[in-house]
């Protein structure tokens, strides 16, 4: 209980005096706790890279966080560029995996956010990497940073299809955390892939279509899935009961089928 | 078991019981004599009691069952889904069309499919007598289109002591068997009544012979009573009543009672000669349980899998309502009125869900079905007769307005019931309303004429609003709740004539009309997809489908040709039409006449009766998927006669020519009961 007390005046004490400096990009103070799972920390040129997740990796869409810090005060540093590259490294070849950048160098938090989308598990022989590519703004210094990470099965695996238009194309689902029974939001996110480039496709329209194979029906009211940029895609669907869903996309540009792909979800 | 039976049943030889009721009518059902209910003419009573069945109305008086009883009542018919209880309609109305009430209580099944009609809850010793009201006249139970039928439990007696009465009988048919009994105690101002009944049955036959399989059941009831005086013509009582019931094969339908429990509570009070104007106050409180669990396990892998429905898995589904209410009645009385007000006001809990679980290999599933139903009604009634004895009219108003808060309380399925309705404002608060007016003309002592009008509204159920994928296997079609549903209203019309004269000849025909408005029934939203093997069913959602008509006559008649000889015949003819869709009304009863003849010396009396049912052509195609049924002629017999020690013998033979037939109200045309004989033996001290 004592400890508590001690760790919600920190907190609080964290808040308070960090909203003060926001304008520096640095805090004088301890960091607050982080509540996601930290992957890896590391240093370079005076700075301490930290990279969290909301839980371990899995093939999939998985959200990254990185926290930047002045490794001589421990000051957050919320005033940095910052660029993530995943890489693969299967012995006889290496590939990345789409990714998306942190969106601002100028932050109001601690984290700077991420994404990016393993195409693939790791293994003893297939290990997963990322490297972090930083400029800290408040010390003017630039390095990168690599750390070795573990990235397993999900539940959403992304689908790598070769669309009829003649590029390759990774579609992924990004991980419900509670389905419930009735209306979900659901979003997906599409980028093409060529020479390991990997590109945010937004000129696409989807249908979605759920449905329980061991049953044989599906649900009313979805809402198919409508561009919002970056390669994402929002809409609804309705599962009407617990159960193995499939949710069906097709995928078209201009009227013409790229893709169909489904993922599945179990309530 | 046996051995059970028989030492209950001795318990209660040893048990006398000697009931005043003997001194009632013989020859016909006698009409409720409270002074209440006394110039009414619109409620019809069948006394079905069973510990006075022999001296009670020859209609009834051997009627095993409630549904036997309700055979007498023209406008009644029954929906057979097993052998076992069975649906009553009213004028070929059911569900949320008709009022079925046990002591004016609220009541409400639990299973999705209609399985446990709450007539099932209450066996026939614990029945004083069955009023029926048919079309729109009595609101004092709630608002119609069909009609009412209210069953009217016995209550403590005061006979000094203690007295009972005991049965065993057995059919030959299932086989079926059957102990039940009662006692009644009373010490100065408290009696106390209690009774029983255990029942068993196998698997019935059908006419010529063929076993329909997995129809058989178990069942037992009880009920005790508690009934004080207090000074100042008041009484107060307290009723309990416990059903359950397990092991109920539905041939008819895909899946089985595994077990159906209900318990009915309830407190009355009750204030005679409050004043000079008022000669009857009554209040009720009452809480009342279903709880219902149907699976396919007894059936067949292959039957699962080949059905047509969701096939290849087992679908264990439970339900459970709950009621509360109270019901409180006041009688004001003078000379030439009575006005008769009643407070209803209850509460509707409901919960409904069924699991999916594959034979071999996938994830089990769950659905639910009624999303923690949560409806509130208040209504007003009042009923004012007025009627001079310098006059030949007598005239009757009856209005009632229920007002309903209904919503959904279980998180999860109210979710899924939102997502479906594509709104998650799903509460509603209807509120129905119906008048209805008579004028009785006396032609003379002996003859009458009565004219009714009636503006006739009814709720939606709780399954109409809220009901969520419930399957009806007789359109092989998925049902969907509708909160925006508007009541049902329709303008009645009847016409009546009635003539008695006592111990001799007794007559009563009626002629009817409903135009209703808005009919509810279910439209397909989405057509059946014969392409998809697991799930070919059309969406059906309840709405309005148009105007609906529904017609008829009823008659009945009753002639003592001697002091021992009479005669007894009804006839029903109906005719229901969906207007819009220019087809027929689904449950619409073809024409029936029944004869009985029957004779009777002291306490020996036989009983021979026929019922004649016409060729049922006209049938309902969209609304339901009904088909046509042969026409049939069943002949029954029935006897009973003293043994002497106040023990009575009765046997009879039912369906004497063991036809082979099915009523047109038979879900999948599930055959009637072949030739079944009967013999049952009875004491009453």
């Amino acid at each position: 209980m004592k400890n508590l007390i001690l760790l919600s005046v920190f907190i609080l004490a964290g808040i308070l005096t960090s909203c003060t400096k926001d304008d520096t990009g640095v805090s004088p103070t301890i960091p607050i706790s982080i509540q996601k799972i930290k992957l890896a920390e590391g240093f370079s040129a005076g700075t301490k890279i930290e990279l969290y997740a909301d839980d371990t990796l899995r093939t999939g869409y998985n959200r990254l966080y990185i926290r930047v810090l002045d490794s001589a005060t421990n000051a957050v540093v919320r005033d940095a560029h910052l660029s993530i590259h995943p890489e693969m490294d299967m012995g006889s070849m290496k590939h990345s995996c789409p990714t998306e950048q942190t969106p601002s160098a100028v932050i109001t938090g601690d984290l700077f956010p991420a994404a990016t989308i393993f195409t693939m598990a790791g293994s003893n022989m297939n290990k997963w990497s990322i490297t972090i590519e930083f400029h800290n703004h408040i010390s003017d210094r630039e390095s990168e940073i690599t750390f070795p990470i573990s990235v397993v099965s999900g539940s959403f695996p992304p689908k790598i299809f070769m669309g009829s238009d003649g590029k390759a194309m990774i579609l992924s689902m990004l991980p419900v955390a509670k389905p419930i029974v009735g209306m979900n939001d659901v979003e997906f996110a599409v980028f093409t892939s060529a020479s390991d480039v990997f590109t945010p496709v937004d000129d696409l329209t989807m249908t979605i279509t759920p449905e329980m194979p061991s049953m044989g029906h599906g649900s009313p009211n979805n809402v198919n899935p409508t561009t919002k940029g970056n390669g994402h895609y929002t809409g609804k669907v309705n599962f009407i009961m617990t159960g193995e869903w499939k949710i069906t996309l097709d995928l078209l540009r201009s009227g013409t089928t790229i893709g169909k792909q489904f993922f599945m979800i179990t309530l | 078991m046996k051995c059970i039976v028989i030492t209950l049943c001795a318990a209660f030889c040893i048990i006398g019981n000697a009931s005043a009721q003997t001194k009632q009518n013989k020859r016909f059902p006698a009409a409720d004599t409270t002074a209440a209910k006394k110039s009414y003419t619109i409620k019809k009573a069948i006394i079905i009691e069973a510990e006075r069945r022999v001296n009670t109305a020859p209609a009834t008086r051997h009627a095993p069952t409630i549904e036997a009883a309700l055979q007498s009542e023209p406008s009644v018919a029954l929906i057979r889904r097993a052998n076992f209880a069975l649906e009553p309609t009213l004028r070929g109305m059911s569900g949320g069309q008709v009022a079925i009430t046990i002591d004016g209580m609220k009541m409400h099944a639990a299973c999705v499919d209609k399985m446990d009609p709450i007539t099932a809850y209450v066996e026939p010793e614990n029945l004083r007598q069955l009023e029926v009201s048919s079309g729109s006249s009595d609101l004092s139970t709630g608002q119609t289109q069909g009609g009412s039928l209210n069953l009217v439990t016995i209550k403590p007696s005061f006979y000094e002591g203690l007295t009972g009465n005991a049965e065993l009988s057995a059919s030959s048919n299932a086989p079926f068997g059957r102990v039940r009994g009662s006692v009644n105690y009373s010490l100065n101002n408290t009696a106390a009544r209690g009774s029983f009944s255990v029942k068993r049955s196998g698997d019935y036959s059908a006419g010529g012979g063929k076993t329909i399989g997995n129809s058989g059941f178990e069942k037992e009831n009880y009920k005790l009573d508690i009934l004080q005086r207090l000074p100042a013509e008041q009484e107060i009582s307290i009723g309990y009543i416990r059903d359950n019931a397990r092991a109920i094969g539905y041939p008819a339908l895909i899946m089985d009672a595994t077990k159906t429990e209900s318990n009915i509570l309830s407190a009355d009070y009750r204030m005679r000669s409050v004043t000079k104007l008022i000669p009857l106050v009554t209040a009720k409180i009452y809480w009342n349980s279903v709880d219902h669990l149907m699976d396919d396990y007894a059936r067949s892998t292959q039957e699962i899998e080949q059905r047509v429905i969701m096939p290849g898995m087992y679908m264990p589904m439970d339900g459970a309502t709950q009621t509360a209410g109270l019901l409180g009645q006041m009688i004001f009385a003078s000379k030439e009125h009575i006005l008769q007000m009643t407070v209803d006001i209850y509460h509707l809990s409901a919960f409904a869900a069924m699991r999916m679980i594959p034979i071999t290999t996938g994830a089990p599933m769950k659905l639910i079905n009624l999303a923690g139903v949560d409806n509130l009604t208040t209504a007003l009634a009042a009923e004012w007769n007025y009627g001079s004895q310098d006059s030949d009219f007598r005239y009757r108003v009856a209005a009632r307005v229920d007002y309903s808060r209904r919503s959904l309380t279980d998180t999860e399925g109210k979710n899924a019931f939102a997502a479906f309705w594509n709104s998650p404002d799903i509460a509603r608060s209807p509120v129905a309303g119906s008048i209805n007016a008579s004028i009785e003309y006396i032609i003379s002592n002996q003859t009458s004429l009565r004219l009714m009008a009636a503006r006739a509204s009814r709720l939606p159920t709780h399954f109409e609003n809220y009901g969520f994928y419930l399957y009806n296997p007789l359109d092989n079609a998925i049902y969907m709740g509708n909160p925006d549903l508007a009541p049902e209203r329709g303008w009645q019309g009847e016409v009546g004539i009635q003539h008695a004269e006592p111990g001799k000849l007794q007559m009563k025909a009626a002629a009817f009309v409903n135009v209703m408005e808005n009919y509810i029934a279910g439209r397909t939203i989405i057509a059946p997809d014969t392409t998809n093997k697991q799930f070919p069913q059309a969406f059906r959602r309840y709405e309005h489908i148009g105007a609906a008509t529904v017609a008829g006559i009823e008659a009945d008649c009753w002639l003592a040709f001697d002091e021992e000889w009479s005669g007894r015949t009804t006839y029903r003819w109906q005719i229901g039409r969906a207007i819009d869709l220019k087809e027929s009304l689904p449950w619409m009863p073809p024409m029936e006449l029944s004869a009985k003849i029957r004779w009777e010396r002291e306490q020996y009396w036989a009983e021979l009766g026929s019922r004649l049912t016409a060729r049922q052509t006209q049938y309902s195609r969209t609304i339901s998927a009904e088909d046509e049924t042969p026409g049939y002629v069943i002949l029954d017999f029935h006897g009973g006669l003293p043994l002497g020690l106040g023990i009575t013998l009765q046997a009879g033979v039912e369906n004497i020519l063991d036809k082979n037939y099915w009523e047109y109200s038979s879900v999948n045309n599930l055959p009637s009961v072949g030739r079944n004989v009967y013999v049952g033996a009875g004491v009453v001290f």
